[in-house]
């Protein structure tokens, strides 16, 4: 921790604010924060060296598009192809990559990034101070009794054994969420991660299971990581872009998802990542998927590249979990994936 | 004394039956469903309030058809460091749990605001009251109205990373017109996943209604769900949407709403007028009303009618 403290201090010392100058690098700044909160914690021991080799994350802003299929089918002929990939699944709240893939995971590691109050009920005098200073109300106060907690809203900020006068109450780490592991029939490994239900803390857990990704990958020798994001731009999804080199971002021909589009656009231009996108079902609507692409042009400067069919492959690919390429190879949607895979062979 | 908590946890502060669409899984068609049994219910003379609590990706009101209004912007608050009342003691910086302020011996507090989640503990740990209230917008709530539908949506601002919070100033907002406008039922279209905007989202239903599809992935989730569910003392019905997809498993999807103590109320057939509505902007039952997806929508308003409006 100290030599980690050491590191942050200097690093948060050169230059003058460079970090409000260079969004990216602030970022990297608090990946590492988390890195060495979670080290703190004791459930990742993980040393800061950016590993060198490609992130490519997957993400859209809109739930539902085909982010995990995307991936799972990109993975498999990245693999074939002859390129060493880990594949990640950092939607915490719904890990799906792994049923795609057909793969079990060994869910052997709990990460402990939630933190909650505790309260010593010999301690305190029920004086219901920590009760007002709760932003969240996650503290009850009850007549005659010592206030009781609602761990469904306590975020563990603390604020609480800041201001009681008895010293009644400690934050204590709390398990929650959990690191797997699985190694795919199709040669590749995968580290998923999974959020125990009632908990909060998808942003830290997704930190911890990419951190764990990135040793996977490096024990593995891989040439890239390959992140199947959640859907939102809120944390999750900003800790499961944070370092990646590029992100796909995968939307269909609705205006409800071009909508969520430019909203992830807007969060990955202020991370500096690159991104490419690809218009998934796009014969559900020509006519719209003209236009996502002329306004991703103009407002974004990006050309998109990839168009995927919508097929029945795919949702009976789903039904075996055997990802689409797999299943039937010389489908249209297959087709349009392959295409998909040499553009990011090219890009990493 | 779980209960106790979860009877605390669901309290609300206006007195009207609040339903959520959910589903674990994105893209099941929580909106979809939100929206139309919003828009059915108005048809049948009920004043509803449709709540869009998916703050990271909001599209209610896109697939209601509405352009609304801002009408709140959501503030966090921020450390102001009175650089001149400081004593650069480190407490502030010590009871940052964020690691948001940073103390370096013979230096003022660094703020890192990207990592402040707005606790305030920085503030209460200051002994020489240095440190005071600041804030910075975090979102936005808006309001739109349509026939007997008034909606209320959040938004969180791109770069942000607080969408519980907006999902609670959102609820806050939709309480506080739901009491002055004297709505008969509040929907509130929650955000994919299981984690705290979620959490915040179903808070204070009477009924969730868990949208998903026939597919191992929207089984799996259904399951996580459906165990959040029972947890926050919520119960929770299921949909299945695209209920006859290809390579649908209807039988695992009921075999988990079984083993969860929940079950399936409604199956949404897959139907080209669903998807047509939704990219125009229409809620179906208005702009289709004879289609099949249409019509077993309504037969599920009929049956949360009864469940709910009693």
């Amino acid at each position: 921790m100290a030599y980690g403290t050491t590191i942050a201090l200097s690093l948060a010392l050169s230059g003058d604010n460079v970090f409000f100058k260079h969004p990216r690098k602030a970022y990297e700044y608090i990946f590492f924060i988390s890195l060495v909160k979670s080290s703190e914690r004791g459930t990742e021991s993980v040393a800061w060296n950016r590993v060198p080799l490609k992130e490519v994350a997957v993400v859209s802003g809109k739930g539902g598009v085909g982010k995990s299929s995307v991936t799972a089918s990109l993975a498999v002929l990245l693999s074939k192809a002859g390129v060493r990939v880990t594949a990640i699944d950092s939607d915490v709240d719904a890990p799906n990559l792994s049923i795609i893939l057909g793969t079990d995971i060994s869910y052997l590691t709990e990460v402990q990034a939630s933190e909650k109050a505790s309260i010593d009920r010999a301690k305190c005098d029920r004086c219901g101070i920590c009760v007002s200073a709760c932003k969240v109300d996650a503290l009850l106060g009850v007549e005659g009794e010592s206030p009781r907690l609602i761990p469904f809203l306590c975020e563990g900020c603390g604020a609480c054994a800041v201001v009681c006068p008895r010293s009644a109450i400690t934050i204590k780490r709390v398990t929650s969420g959990r690191i797997g592991y699985g190694q795919t029939a199709y040669g590749f490994p995968i580290v998923s991660g999974q959020l125990d239900m009632g908990e909060s803390s998808s942003g830290h857990i997704v930190t911890a299971v990419k951190a764990r990704g990135r040793i996977v990958a490096q024990d593995s020798a891989s040439d890239v990581v390959l992140v199947d994001g959640p859907p939102g731009i809120g944390c999750p999804v900003i800790a499961s872009v944070a370092g990646a080199d590029y992100a796909l971002v995968v939307t269909e021909p609705t205006p409800a998802a071009r909508n969520s589009l430019d909203r992830m656009l807007t969060v990955l231009a202020h991370f500096k990542i690159p991104a490419s996108v690809v218009v998934n079902r796009f014969d559900l609507d020509l006519e719209y998927t003209r236009k996502v692409e002329d306004h991703v042009q103009a407002k974004w400067s990006i050309w998109v590249a990839h168009e995927i069919p919508s097929d029945e492959s795919v949702p009976l690919s789903l039904s075996k979990r055997i990802p689409v390429v797999e299943f039937q190879p010389d489908c249209d949607a297959s087709k349009a994936l392959r295409v998909l895979s040499d553009h990011v062979m090219g890009a990493i | 004394m779980i209960s106790d908590i979860t009877s605390v946890f669901n309290r609300k502060t206006v007195d009207v039956p609040v339903m959520a669409v959910t589903g674990g899984k994105g893209g099941t068609g929580k909106t979809t469903v939100a929206v139309n049994l919003a828009a059915a219910l108005g048809m049948k003379g009920y004043r509803v309030l449709l709540v869009d609590a998916d703050v990271d990706s909001p599209t209610a009101a896109i697939v209601l058809g509405v352009r609304p209004q801002l009408i709140q912007q959501v503030e966090a608050f921020v450390p102001t460091i009175v650089e001149a009342e400081c004593g650069e003691c480190g407490k502030c910086a010590e009871a940052c749990r964020a690691h948001a302020l940073i103390q370096i011996p013979g230096r003022k507090p660094m703020f890192f605001d990207d990592l402040c989640s707005g606790c305030e503990a920085c503030r209460l740990a200051c002994p020489l009251r240095a440190i005071e209230r600041g804030s910075k917008v975090i979102g936005f709530v808006h309001r739109a109205v349509r026939d007997n539908v008034s909606y209320i949506g959040g938004e969180l601002k791109p770069n942000e990373t607080r969408s519980a919070q907006v999902v609670a100033a959102t609820k806050d907002a939709a309480f506080s017109y739901a009491g002055r406008d004297s709505c008969d039922v509040m929907i509130v279209d929650t955000p994919p996943g299981t984690h705290c905007n979620v959490v915040h989202s179903l808070r204070a239903a009477d009924l969730a209604l868990a949208v998903t599809e026939p597919t191992p992935l929207g089984t799996y989730d259904l399951s996580l769900i459906l165990k959040l569910a029972s947890i926050l003392g919520i119960p929770c019905k299921v949909v299945v949407n695209r209920a006859d997809m290809p390579g649908h498993d209807n039988d695992a999807v009921a075999d988990v709403a079984r083993s969860s103590k929940s079950e399936v109320i409604a199956d949404i057939p897959v139907d080209r007028a669903l998807f047509e509505s939704y990219s125009a902007g229409e809620p179906l039952v208005t702009a289709h009303p004879d289609s099949l997806a249409a019509r077993s929508i309504m037969k599920l308003t009929e049956l949360l009618i009864q469940q709910l409006m009693r």
